[in-house]
């Protein structure tokens, strides 16, 4: 049997190959260095706690139950958890996404143009180095990725709250995601192996 | 939208196709043909997951309390082993089916059931195998060959050469098994020759008595074996390897390949 000093560790992909041998530890360690991540984002795509571990609870339980559709090779585990997470979330609430659309479209008139990532960050040096990376988005850039990404809407529907063209929202998503992508691999955020791991 | 995008529309949804911002429709699928035949998209999808991702880390609560003594439960409640539908499904049918047939009639449906269950554990197992190679094939890899390494440096390492059985195989093949005080053990091949489709590699301890020994099943090794982690039974004393139709078999009447006991 496996200690779980050697499962703390043990790299994401030799977890998920204990997985496949039905070790719940290894499980059990995925979900303590990712969980906290995947139900941060399901909760607020879905703004509803019971949904969010309703999420987690699938997503962690699908790992379990089909660990080799975890594919290395595109990614580190924890980009794979949260798109699942993401996905999942997603569907959860764009059964009733027209009358979310009502609501925040209303919300953000409310409230003004302050639909900011960065207050919601926090973290250490991770967050800091995102936040760095925010920085050098243009606001129109940070708005249409956060509505599309947090608030799990479409393209379209982003282009609609926004009062943009579908295209303009598109190539806003694309450039401002490549842009956050070369300046965390700049500073070491991303690109050599997973900084978000505790030790 | 029946239209068809050309490949540099494709590639403007990249961004919202990984925030899974498209609508499940024509585009979509369009998008995902795409991914299949373009390397280079496929890698910048995963790129700006990882972006996603990091967006995602900052500032994550921590997940709710019981959350996962639930998923925990959840699998106690399922455990993805050895489960017998198709059995079962037989025996409620021969149950409901022929109740008033004589009673010949339900001991021969119960060795049915009791035969098909064996084949379905048989089934069962060879799934799990299946589930174990591609997990490890995918992502083991380099894994598996620096924990079989490391365990091979361990002072409490027990190692069995295995040597080629037949005079006529071919040079250099050989497996050393490498096994730890707690049964993780690993097989490392070397020059195994890949086999015929519809065949498969198959590992077995020896355990008992040196004079009289039993073979257990150990591993199904697939038709091509490198470097395989697998668990060895108490009591072992060496292993084999043989060739079997694949998904293997429950006893072995085949040749062995190779053999050898712990020094």
């Amino acid at each position: 049997m496996v200690s779980e000093q050697e499962l703390r560790e043990a790299s994401d992909a030799q977890l998920v190959v204990a997985v496949g041998r039905f070790h719940q530890g290894a499980l059990a360690e995925a979900y303590r260095r990712h969980a906290g991540a995947a139900f941060g984002l399901a909760l607020r795509i879905t703004n509803d706690r019971a949904l969010g571990e309703e999420v987690v609870q699938e997503v962690f339980l699908r790992l379990w139950n089909d660990p080799e559709k975890f594919d290395p090779a595109r990614g580190s585990l924890r980009a794979y958890l949260l798109a699942q997470t993401h996905g999942r979330s997603v569907d959860l609430v764009r059964s009733e996404s027209s009358r979310r659309l009502r609501e925040e479209r209303g919300a953000r008139r409310d409230r003004g143009a302050d639909y900011d990532l960065e207050r919601e960050v926090w973290n250490l040096t991770l967050a800091e180095q995102l936040r760095d990376a925010l920085g050098a988005l243009s606001d129109d850039e940070r708005s249409a990725i956060e509505l599309a990404y947090f608030g799990g809407h479409t393209y379209r529907e982003v282009a609609a709250l926004l009062d943009q063209p579908e295209g303009t929202i598109k190539s806003r998503i694309r450039t401002g995601l490549g842009r956050l992508r070369s300046t965390l691999v700049a500073s070491g955020a991303i690109g050599s192996g997973e900084p978000w791991l505790e030790s | 939208m029946a239209r068809e995008l050309t490949p540099r529309e494709l590639e403007q949804l990249l961004g919202v196709y990984a925030l899974d911002a498209l609508d499940d429709g024509e585009e979509r699928a369009q998008v995902e043909l795409h991914l299949d035949r373009v390397p280079s998209a496929r890698s910048e999808v995963a790129e700006l997951r990882e972006v996603a991702a990091v967006l995602a880390s900052s500032g994550s609560p921590p997940p709710p309390a019981g959350l996962w003594e639930r998923i925990e439960a959840a699998l106690e409640a399922e455990p993805p082993r050895l489960v017998l539908p198709l059995a079962a499904a037989r025996e409620t049918r021969a149950r409901r089916g022929i109740g008033i047939r004589v009673a010949a009639a339900v001991a021969a449906a119960s060795a049915v059931a009791a035969a098909t269950a064996a084949l379905v554990i048989t089934d069962e197992m060879s799934r799990q195998e299946d589930r174990l190679a591609l997990v490890e094939a995918q992502v083991g890899g380099d894994g598996t060959r620096r924990a079989a390494l490391a365990a091979m440096a361990s002072p409490q390492a027990r190692m069995a050469h295995l040597e080629p059985v037949d005079a006529g195989a071919p040079p250099g093949v050989s497996a050393t098994v490498v096994t730890m005080p707690g049964g993780d053990a690993y097989l490392m091949a070397e020059h195994l020759p890949r086999l015929a489709p519809g065949r498969t590699y198959q590992l077995w301890a020896m355990t008992g008595d040196h004079g009289d020994s039993t073979l257990l099943s150990t591993a199904i090794l697939g038709r091509r074996v490198d470097v395989v982690a697998f668990h060895a039974p108490g009591g072992s004393l060496g292993f084999l390897i043989t060739d079997e139709e694949a998904p293997g078999a429950t006893t072995s009447v085949r040749p062995r390949v190779l053999a050898g006991e712990f020094a």
